[in-house]
């Protein structure tokens, strides 16, 4: 049944980077160009939630397989959320270039 | 492709620069090495276990101190900077590892 | 200082990542392999019947003994590993040589029987696993200082590249194709950063299981140069407790009924992975219950040493006993992943092969960028560069082609052929060494066309291959649920298309040339012709 837990842990590792990605003003032009730049404070905030976001991924990790399995498991999908973040990112960019 | 600082000198054709390439290269390779077990050596009596365990422990970081010390060998204004880097330190360090060790046990 | 430090480390990067870039290649493609190192042993021994999982460990464990009682009753030591997972997936069996008698050897059986199984006679996954750090054909010294040295090399890269990468964390999400040489820079700054935890584990891990090998002198400044003296190190780190030399009279071997209770008592059942006896038969046999090295990164396990004769415990080692021992362990442990479970398993292969991308990006990068300046300024040894782009050809694809050779052979080379686990692996390196002269040979961007069609053939048909030699074809396997089987052919087909792709790709740029670069008809020249192009600057050699 824990295995499961594979799914949120890992949809909270692809949010985490969505949320840190979106602050970076290069890319939030590519993920949401209808929006106006963010503020500062905006920013920061999209940087704390994408930070809570990685953190939360790392204690689903931790409750399916304890402390150091988990810890194991966590970098390895922050590397596939990671990977997922900056394929939609390449991607966007080129739909964008090809809509112009 | 930028290289490692050379020192400036009077003829610095393309064999002078080889040359403090291939003499950084040696120094991080053999004298990194040497300085690395000599750091290492004296290490185990800083580690706060059996010996076997310290030695066990000085071994895991000696990777640390090689790293480190192949770095400075190319980061550092010259290829003699770089030797300096390397046999300083060993020497300094050889006296009391040496006197710590009993000399070298056959 | 700061811009001087950052390119000086862009230059140890650049060198310690060449110098034996393609040593590095094969370690990480043999073991990224090895995390599948049981389930490739299983696909090249299929008339291996399937093992049923449910046999009692005790039972197993009491087969397992009364073959050894048969095939070596005048060993020195017995293991018996019951069946266990992924890891251990038959009853296995081994022996060393005893007194007069040098040899050892061992045998899979079948846990319900406790007759060997017969297979065919090959290295398996656990060969090409080995090859990942002892590597073939080399005495194991060589072999060992080679991989400690490209280790090292590893390492200072890693620590260079992220020092020198200046936007590492601006450029975490970048990747910009078409572009040239910064797409591949992006490409291998996208492989390095976001797989770098594990590099850097798997790199400082990797040191330090070679560190008896290379850093020997600092044990030697304390324990002496002699045999003798480091074995007296050995066994203080790893003690084996109640051991004793000497075989003694003979004298029946107690039951290991007493034992496995005991072992129950502590650490639950089932939890027996090793059974080893020291001079079984003797009077001073011992008898060592080994718990699970699996269950966590740790990579440690309890052992209960009986006395042979009499099954008094003697002596019991617990885990965690030393911080210092733990740290090598879970280094070792988190480096072989054997605790991974499905899931993870499948994240280490990911990690490794996205590391193998690394490795191949980089090597490609830096011909692109010399090959980009050979070409507009004439700087730089052109036959340097040819050598490095012919290398990179016949390892990033030829060594893949290989490794898909060496399954190649498994299923072609007769079964009664005494020697055929030799020349699945000499068809493996005869393979490869091919795929290198045909990247000498040919036009550079043809051979790169040519090598991935050579791939995606190599890959394709092994599944036909399969299914004409063995009757465990895809159909079979997807029919009865055979799932090893069954993903090993769909890997290979997925990886033909990747690689027929990659070639038709490649094709079409070829066929359609960029007009702007310069001296692209000098580069497609074969190895070994002029490459001296009109305003040369031969000074740099």
């Amino acid at each position: 049944m824990t295995v499961l837990l594979w799914i949120p842990a890992f949809a909270f590792g692809y949010a985490g980077f969505a949320l840190l990605a979106l602050a970076v003003e290069r890319h939030r032009r590519v993920l949401r160009p209808a929006s106006r730049p963010w503020s500062p404070a905006v920013r920061r905030l999209l940087q704390i939630g994408g930070a809570g976001c990685l953190g939360l991924s790392l204690g689903t990790c931790a409750a399916m397989q304890g402390a150091s399995t988990g810890l194991v498991s966590w970098t390895g999908l922050l590397t596939v959320g990671a990977f997922a973040v900056l394929g939609q990112i390449s991607w966007r960019t080129a739909q964008h270039k090809a809509g112009r | 492709m930028a290289e490692p600082r050379r020192q400036r000198s009077r003829s610095s054709g393309p064999n002078r620069a080889w040359a403090a390439v291939t003499s950084r290269v040696l120094a991080a390779t053999f004298g990194g090495y040497t300085l690395t077990h000599v750091a290492s050596i004296l290490l185990v009596f800083a580690v706060p276990a059996s010996l076997s365990h310290a030695v066990l422990a000085a071994m895991m970081l000696s990777f640390v101190i090689y790293c480190v010390a192949i770095i400075w060998c190319f980061a550092t204004r010259s290829a003699g900077r770089a030797w300096l880097g390397m046999l300083i330190p060993t020497a300094v360090l050889a006296l009391p590892a040496w006197w710590l060790t009993g000399g070298l046990t056959p | 200082m700061k811009g001087g430090f950052r390119q000086s480390m862009a230059w140890l990067h650049t060198w310690t990542g060449l110098i034996l870039g393609w040593l590095l290649y094969f370690m990480f493609v043999t073991g990224t392999a090895g995390y599948l190192d049981t389930e490739i042993d299983r696909w090249m021994r299929p008339e291996a019947p399937r093992i049923a999982t449910d046999i009692a460990d005790r039972d197993a464990i009491e087969r397992g003994l009364a073959y050894l009682r048969q095939q070596a009753p005048d060993a020195g030591k017995w293991s018996v590993l019951p069946p266990s997972g992924r890891d251990i997936p038959a009853l296995l069996t081994f022996w060393q040589g005893g007194e007069g008698d040098g040899e050892g050897g061992r045998g899979i059986l079948d846990p319900a029987t406790g007759e060997e199984i017969e297979t065919r006679d090959t290295g398996g996954g656990q060969l090409l696993y080995r090859m990942h750090w002892r590597l073939h054909y080399l005495p194991d010294l060589l072999s060992g200082w080679l991989v400690s040295i490209a280790t090292m090399l590893m390492f200072v890269a890693i620590i260079s590249g992220v020092i020198t990468h200046k936007k590492i964390f601006k450029d975490f999400f970048t990747f910009r194709p078409g572009k040239g040489q910064r797409s591949w820079l992006d490409a291998h700054n996208a492989l390095s950063v976001l797989t770098l935890p594990f590099q850097l584990m798997i790199t400082y891990s990797g040191l330090i299981f070679m560190m008896f090998v290379c850093m020997p002198w600092i044990v030697a400044a304390f324990y002496g140069t002699s045999e003798a003296g480091r074995d007296e190190f050995f066994h203080e780190i790893f003690p084996e407790p109640a051991h004793v030399e000497t075989a003694g009279p003979p004298a029946e071997l107690v039951a290991l009924d007493g034992p496995l209770a005991t072992a129950a008592d502590r650490w639950g059942e089932g939890s027996v992975r090793s059974v080893e006896i020291e001079h079984p038969g003797h009077a001073n046999a011992r008898i060592t219950l080994h718990g699970s090295i699996a269950s966590t990164p740790l990579r440690d396990a309890p052992s209960l040493t009986f006395h042979g004769v009499s099954g008094a415990l003697l002596a019991e080692q617990t885990v965690g006993t030393s911080a210092i021992r733990a740290t090598r362990d879970v280094f070792l442990g988190l480096h072989e992943g054997l605790f991974a479970g499905p899931v993870l398993r499948a994240l280490y292969l990911l990690a490794g092969l996205l590391g193998t991308g690394m490795i191949a990006t980089g090597l490609v990068l830096w011909t692109v960028k010399r090959r980009q300046t050979l070409d507009a300024t004439g700087k730089g040894s052109a036959r340097g560069l040819a050598l490095v782009e012919r290398l990179n050809i016949g390892t990033v694809v030829g060594l893949p082609v290989a490794v898909a050779a060496y399954f190649w052979a498994n299923r072609l080379i007769p079964a009664d052929f005494s020697q055929r686990a030799d020349w699945e692996v000499h068809a493996m390196f005869l393979t490869w060494a091919a795929m290198l002269v045909h990247a000498a040979l040919r036009p550079r961007d043809r051979a790169w066309v040519e090598q991935f069609a050579i791939g995606a053939a190599a890959c394709g048909l092994l599944p036909v291959v399969n299914a004409l030699t063995t009757d465990r074809d895809l159909a079979h396997s997807l029919a009865t649920g055979d799932w090893l089987f069954a993903g090993f052919d769909l890997f290979m087909l997925v990886t033909a298309v990747a690689s027929a792709a990659m070639a038709w790709r490649l094709a079409r740029r070829r066929a359609a040339p960029d007009a702007s670069r310069r001296g692209r008809r000098m580069r497609n020249r074969p190895i070994g012709a002029s490459h001296e192009p009109a305003a040369s600057n031969t000074s740099r050699q």
